[in-house]
């Protein structure tokens, strides 16, 4: 059984806050190696091989819109 | 008048690279199923897409603070982006509520770890 | 499985794949158990590779960043300060005075996090920080001795009722230069 490490300040510790810490170390924390993203949605395994897409798709995006604020910004002066 | 330059690409790289990061966190081996039991597939689809948006909305509103501190933007620009920050914010909201999620279910991180324990 | 030097502790997968809390609890009780012996570099839960040669690849070639960052943080570990803003819902008049009001919150977080920083001094070897979750999180890389100083220090330094969640021993995962 794993035991709580956690200390909240000035609080009390409760064993939930601890499973949370722990799932998110365990889920979030560590080597990442390259392959395939395994999502399971009702029980059926899908892989997510659009992933890469997914975050072209949200790094261009950023970058537009940073590039036309920085555009209107120069505009401006 | 000189464009505010180098700070904002750098930013924009290190901002791009904590979302992928978080994003990679968030959909790796099916998080969702694991850190909660969601009373319905189609809360937890919803917990995950609006965990997401809200992940961009936080990104955002860092931009938006570092631009506002940058000093360079005009007050009409200032007020736009504050309008636009805080309607996203307030609909992200709506929706949840909608699927039955509080705000601090959407941190995909760690579910209800915020703000002070009482 | 052992690559050189490097010993790397797995198991094999019986299908189906369905991973629940609990294996995800039993995970980290191995990484702890091992932990309390050594610094260890952990994989994420769940990796899943198609057999073990594929982790022998990747082992061997990423043998000399393991050995050299194992032996880096031989002795440390890696505490984390969570600190959290307050829950508010921001309603402000103007667009203006609402990215006032996130500007105020993001400087108070990061002075909570300035007089963490200043009361630990030298027991912190390397700090990172990042937002998240309307908050701020802290990674402090220690000596592994230092824990109970650690500890104490920020128990007084914050001691009236405050949004700051302190945990570990953990691995220095955020401190692994591969």
């Amino acid at each position: 059984m794993a035991s709580p490490n956690i200390i909240s300040i000035g609080g009390d510790a409760s064993d939930e806050l601890s499973l949370l810490d722990i799932l998110d170390h365990v889920l979030n924390a560590g080597v990442v190696i390259q392959g395939s993203i395994v999502i399971s949605l009702g029980g059926v395994d899908l892989v997510y091989v659009g992933l890469n897409v997914v975050l072209t798709s949200v790094e261009t995006a950023l970058r537009t819109i940073e590039a036309d604020q920085q555009k209107s910004l120069d505009k401006g002066k | 008048m000189t464009k505010p330059q180098n700070q904002t690409p750098a930013e924009m790289e290190a901002a791009i690279e904590d979302l992928k990061r978080q994003i990679t966190t968030a959909t790796q081996a099916g998080m969702q199923r694991i850190a909660c039991d969601p009373e319905s597939i189609e809360q937890g689809l919803a917990k995950l897409v609006l965990g997401l948006i809200e992940l961009l909305r936080q990104l955002l509103e860092r931009q938006a603070v570092r631009r506002l501190e940058g000093g360079s933007l005009t007050d009409e620009q200032v007020e736009n982006m504050g309008q636009a920050l805080m309607k996203l914010e307030e609909k992200i909201h709506e929706l949840a509520a909608q699927f039955g999620l509080k705000p601090e279910d959407l941190n995909l991180q760690l579910g209800p770890l915020t703000g002070p324990r009482r | 499985m052992n690559v050189d030097a490097l010993w790397c502790a797995y198991s094999p997968l019986v299908p189906p794949q369905e991973f629940s809390r609990e294996d995800a609890l039993s995970f980290h009780s191995v990484l702890r158990a091992a932990f309390e012996q050594q610094a260890i570099i952990p994989f994420r839960f769940p990796t899943i590779l198609q057999n073990e040669s594929e982790l022998q690849v990747h082992l061997r070639d990423k043998h000399l960043p393991y050995l050299a960052d194992l032996e880096r943080l031989k002795d440390a570990v890696q505490m984390e300060l969570r600190i959290a803003g307050k829950p508010e819902v921001a309603s402000a008049a103007t667009g203006k005075e609402y990215l006032r009001s996130k500007q105020l919150r993001s400087h108070a977080l990061q002075a909570e996090s300035e007089k963490a920083r200043t009361a630990l001094g030298g027991l912190v070897l390397e700090w990172k920080e990042r937002a998240a979750d309307q908050g701020l999180r802290c990674y402090a890389l220690i000596k592994r001795d230092g824990v109970a100083s650690f500890r104490k220090i920020l128990e007084t330094a914050f001691s009236s009722p405050s949004a700051v969640l302190l945990s570990g021993p953990w691995p220095a995962t955020e401190f692994l230069h591969d």
